[in-house]
């Protein structure tokens, strides 16, 4: 009994399928069935009572296994091929219904009501316009038919058949009329929730725009008030350098003799310390305007630019015996003073950091989105509307692991009597590439030689510069 | 009154770093430069010597300084705006003045040149080349140019 329950709700209910639409439809359908076993069952026993001799029973038995059979085309997934099936049959009963009743009976007027009401419900608006269109055209057509195609005529049937048809008829129409009601409200509530949610998703929008504002706004200032820090300690910081370099450099040649050895090598230590104070001085002084004192992005050809700063670097050329070899390279958006501090630094780097004995080779090289540069072993290939830029050079190397480290201020790999330098050179040159919206990394291997990976967007979007 | 041309002339420093004056009297002597080196400590000392008035009334009727080595960063009132009001005044602006500074700053030498300043110098970092810088000023403005006649 528990079995038969389960079964007889699962039947009931109407199958679920991935489109909302189908499942919609299904839903209609499935209720419209079963409302026609309902109907059927009333009519067919109603029948038997008032007027046997139709035999009911057989036009029951036969309803019921048309439904039965669509309720299975449906839950196989053809939904709207079972609909069609469906407004089909409905429109060929009503079609008999007109001419076993004759033309003038309003019984056809709700069936073929019924059926293209049905049929705009489940198979769309079109389908109910074609449905009435083609009752329309077979009842009026009726009119011409020779009396003798109509099998009963009025007299024939009893009143009461007519009158239970005209009963269910209505029945039918009024269920459908609720479904297709009930239905249309669903629709406008879903769409009144659906705007409540879409203003609330705007407003939450808003409060998350507003957030980023302030906090942009935030982040700005704590840069400007950094940079006027660094800048003003630069500055500050300058003038007793300034003393202590001039007086030491007044002690040594006023009374440099007067001092012992050891007294004089005080001094010159002294010295020193403080010329590689100022240059740290000056490079973090770069470093810190590499934000604060820029100009507006313009169009920089990369070839020219780089070969400024060849000649720049002409005497250091000449000294180390270095050739550099440049590729085809693009016009990108960009800062012209920051992009020649950028590869003066890693040309600047290339030249000093060569192997001993051996003269440095230094081959920068353009890459276009979808090619994987050559060198270095990647693997990578360039994103599309960015340019790849390759410095490769054979100089000494460093160890990978360090591949991040170098790019950190005052850095070094190396102490100050093995290399000069400050360790501002690289943190300044990602800093540059990071303004321009891009990336710069570091491969290395130790012996061989180093290259210098970056990427730069093809355009700059205003708004990116801070 | 017309003044002996033999005087040496003056040169008026305005400066308000002690280690800066030390340096460029040092500096002056080292050149062997006959003339004598004045100094005052900032905007306001430098216009109350010019006007003679204040502490510096003894100096009336002696002659104005022939050149004026102007700082621009002192306190109370700055080499700049000094600068404006003596190119202002008829009988000061005749003085060439030389700004010594330490600052690069593009606007500063812009706007000091603008308010008709002689020459721009960046104060030297080595003793030699202030040394240099001294002689070299010296014999520009004291034995090739023509200064204006000798004012009180």
């Amino acid at each position: 009994m528990k079995q038969m329950w389960i079964w007889l709700k699962r039947g009931l209910a109407p199958p679920t399928f991935e489109e909302e639409e189908t499942t919609r439809v299904a839903a209609l359908l499935n209720t419209t069935l079963w409302a026609v076993i309902g109907l059927t069952l009333i009519v067919s026993l109603s029948l038997q009572i008032a007027a046997p001799e139709l035999r009911p029973g057989r036009v029951g038995l036969t309803i019921f296994a048309l439904v039965g059979g669509l309720q299975l085309l449906m839950r196989r997934g053809q939904v709207k091929l079972a609909s069609f099936f469906f407004c089909l049959a409905l429109w060929g009963l009503s079609s008999v219904d007109v001419l076993v009743l004759g033309g003038e009976t309003t019984v056809a007027g709700t069936a073929y009501s019924l059926v293209t009401l049905l049929a705009g419900l489940l198979l769309g608006g079109r389908a109910g316009i074609g449905f009435a269109g083609v009752s329309v055209l077979f009842w009026l057509g009726t009119l011409y038919f020779p009396a003798d195609v109509v099998i009963f005529g009025e007299q024939g049937l009893p009143e009461a058949f007519v009158r239970i048809l005209q009963s269910t008829h209505l029945m039918f129409l009024a269920i459908l009329l609720h479904l297709a009601i009930s239905s249309m409200n669903r629709a406008l509530a879903r769409a009144h929730r659906n705007e409540l949610d879409l203003q609330a998703e705007v407003a939450e929008r808003k409060r998350t725009e507003l957030i980023m504002e302030r906090y942009a706004a935030r982040l700005a200032r704590s840069n400007r008030e950094l940079e006027d820090f660094a800048y003003v300690a630069s500055h500050d910081l300058q003038e007793p350098l300034r003393k202590i370099q001039t007086f030491g450099d007044r002690l040594q040649s006023k009374y440099g003799e007067l001092l012992p050895e050891q007294g004089q090598n005080y001094v010159a230590r002294m010295q020193q310390a403080a010329a590689r104070m100022r240059t740290l001085i000056e490079g973090l002084l770069a470093y810190s305007r590499v934000t604060s004192q820029t100009q507006p992005f313009q169009p920089v050809d990369l070839a020219q630019t780089i070969r400024n700063v060849l000649s720049d670097l002409e005497i250091r050329l000449d000294q180390v015996k270095g050739r550099v070899t440049i590729g085809t390279l693009p016009s990108l958006e960009g800062d012209p003073i920051q992009m020649r501090q950028l590869f003066q630094n890693l040309i600047g780097n290339a030249l000093k950091f060569h192997r001993p004995e051996v003269s440095p080779e230094i081959k920068i090289e353009a890459w276009e989105p979808g090619q994987v540069p050559s060198v270095a072993g990647l693997s990578e290939p360039v994103p599309a509307e960015h340019w790849q830029i390759t410095i490769a050079d054979n100089g000494i190397g460093f160890d990978e692991k360090y591949s991040e480290q170098i790019f950190q201020v005052f850095q070094r790999l190396h102490n100050r009597t093995e290399y000069e330098g400050t360790g501002v050179g690289l943190a300044t040159c990602r800093k540059i590439v990071e303004r321009h919206g891009g990336t710069i990394i570091a491969r290395s291997t130790p012996g061989v030689g180093t290259t210098f990976i970056l990427t730069f967007p093809q355009k700059q979007t205003t708004g990116d510069e801070i | 009154m017309i003044e002996n041309s033999r005087t040496p002339i003056i040169i008026l420093m305005a400066d308000d770093d002690p280690d800066d004056r030390m340096l460029a009297k040092e500096a002056l002597e080292e050149a062997r430069l006959a003339n004598t080196l004045h100094f005052v400590e900032d905007g306001e000392q430098l216009m109350a010597y010019l006007y003679r008035s204040g502490p510096y009334v003894e100096l009336r009727n002696t002659p104005f300084p022939g050149l004026i080595l102007l700082d621009l960063n002192m306190p109370r009132k700055d080499g700049r705006e000094a600068l404006q009001e003596i190119k202002a005044d008829p009988l000061l602006r005749r003085i060439p003045v030389v700004v010594l500074t330490t600052s690069k700053a593009e606007e500063d030498i812009l706007r000091t040149y603008d308010l008709g300043v002689n020459s721009f110098i960046i104060k030297p970092v080595t003793f030699e080349s202030l040394v240099d810088t001294m002689k070299t000023l010296a014999k520009y403005w004291f034995e090739i140019v023509q200064l204006p006649p000798d004012q009180h």
